[in-house]
């Protein structure tokens, strides 16, 4: 009950400025229109580097939104008033994360198919595109929150914040961008999946705490 | 000051016998001497990152402002230490990899940790309040530290170009005591530069810090 009411009024913050779920989509599509006009329209080299690029620009674009996950909660109060309700702050950040991740990143994932036909993807590589995209996306907010969490309180956090969280996601992006990487080749990428489900059950279990804890060090 | 001398003739004896007495390997010859120096700094550039993360346990547990010290002072050690063992080990990688650098698991792990630490003193120095900056260099230690088994277990789990572990495994090291023995040395020199290092700084933090207190008015006013 509670966590519905939490919900929907995330939901309702966030359909306020239909510019936060606009913008992150525009980015994807504008800056992943420039790879084959920057490098090369060749659609052998497409095939070969779609995976990494659309992984890549799909981290870029959760980046940039990562930065206002927590300010104006932060800012105008609601987050002081929550941490010293009693309240469970975990769960509180927890659906902020997964309200935004639906209207924000869910979008992209939706596009990943067609951007995977524009990259000369076969289907099969497709579908996995998909696949990685929804257990990595999460990933990258949940681990972004806590980047996120430790620069809200920053005049300038939001220069510090790729450079905090960068290192973090490496692994995700290694094992999302192979397992497509194997697809296009009709290689095996049933592991790197794995892989990825696990470090999306351990960030979406652990980052909370971490969060919470970084949001109180930041209260202060 | 026992330290200070400590560390320089510790220092001088490890790198004599390094460099002049161990002998030359009979593929590399003398420029695998580098390990020396290479080999010890990766060492202490994983080692100190633990110690921040156990001061950083302790200072989100216990509040204690000794260990908030000791987890933000050391990591610009810490930083020195990898970017150390990243160039040195370019630079052995040209001449008997060919290349300067390539991109297999333990070379990027290592250059993910240098990021880590580059995250960790910058968080420290965009915080005004010493005492927030700690806790928050804590929890992102802490959060960090899962990459330390990656980088020390990466040339286990992939088929990678850096050699395998000789030292810190669980058989018998395979290097020969002419070559292993000035390497343990090293790394004890290192480390007890590292403690040096820390002890310095903290002192100096310590002092900042507590700037307002009486008991280092006096010390001051003795000048």
């Amino acid at each position: 009950m509670f966590f519905m009411m939490l919900v929907k009024q995330d939901f309702l913050l966030i359909f306020r400025r239909k510019s936060d779920i606009l913008y992150p989509l525009f980015f994807y599509f504008l800056v992943l229109i420039l790879f084959p006009l920057g490098i090369s329209a060749d659609s052998q080299l497409l095939k070969e580097i779609g995976a990494g690029v659309i992984w890549i620009v799909s981290l870029l674009a959760t980046l940039i939104t990562l930065n206002e996950l927590f300010s104006r909660d932060f800012h105008d109060g609601t987050m002081e008033q929550f941490v010293i309700s009693g309240y469970s702050l975990e769960i509180f950040l927890t659906t902020k994360i997964l309200t935004r991740w639906l209207t924000t990143a869910l979008p992209l994932v939706l596009a990943s198919p067609f951007v995977g036909i524009v990259f000369n993807m076969p289907l099969n590589a497709i579908f996995v595109l998909f696949i990685s995209l929804i257990l990595g996306t999460p990933i990258f907010y949940f681990i972004g929150a806590i980047g996120s969490s430790l620069t809200v309180g920053l005049k300038r956090g939001g220069l510090l914040l790729p450079s905090i969280v960068m290192p973090l996601y490496i692994p995700t992006i290694v094992f999302g961008s192979s397992a497509v990487h194997a697809a296009v080749y009709d290689s095996s990428y049933n592991g790197q999946l794995a892989i990825l489900g696990a470090m999306l059950i351990l960030s979406v279990t652990i980052a909370p705490f971490a969060i919470a804890a970084s949001i109180r060090t930041s209260m202060e | 000051m026992f330290l200070n001398t400590a560390t320089i003739i510790l220092f001088i004896i490890g790198l004599y016998w390094s460099l002049v007495i161990a002998p030359a390997d009979y593929q590399q010859g003398d420029v695998y001497r580098i390990i020396f120096i290479h080999v010890p700094a990766a060492w202490l550039s994983m080692a100190v990152y633990v110690i921040m993360a156990v001061a950083g346990t302790v200072t989100l547990i216990w509040r204690a402002k000794i260990a908030e010290i000791i987890c933000v002072q050391a990591a610009p050690v810490g930083l020195s230490f990898t970017v150390i063992a990243l160039v040195t080990g370019m630079l052995w990688g040209k001449p008997t990899w060919g290349t300067y650098w390539v991109w297999d698991a333990r070379l990027t792990s290592e250059l993910i940790l240098l990021f880590l630490y580059i995250g960790v003193v910058g968080l420290y120095k965009s915080i005004s309040d010493a005492r927030s900056a700690a806790r928050a260099c804590s929890i992102l230690s802490i959060v960090g530290v899962v990459n330390i088994p990656i980088i020390h277990f990466s040339v286990n789990w992939w088929n990678t170009l850096h050699q395998g572990a000789t030292v810190t495994k669980l058989s018998a090291p395979s290097a020969h005591s002419s070559m292993l023995y000035p390497l343990l040395f090293m790394g004890c020199t290192f480390f007890i530069y590292f403690v040096t290092i820390l002890f310095i700084r903290s002192r100096s933090d310590i002092l900042k810090r507590e700037r307002g207190k009486q008991w280092v008015q006096e010390i001051f006013n003795e000048f």
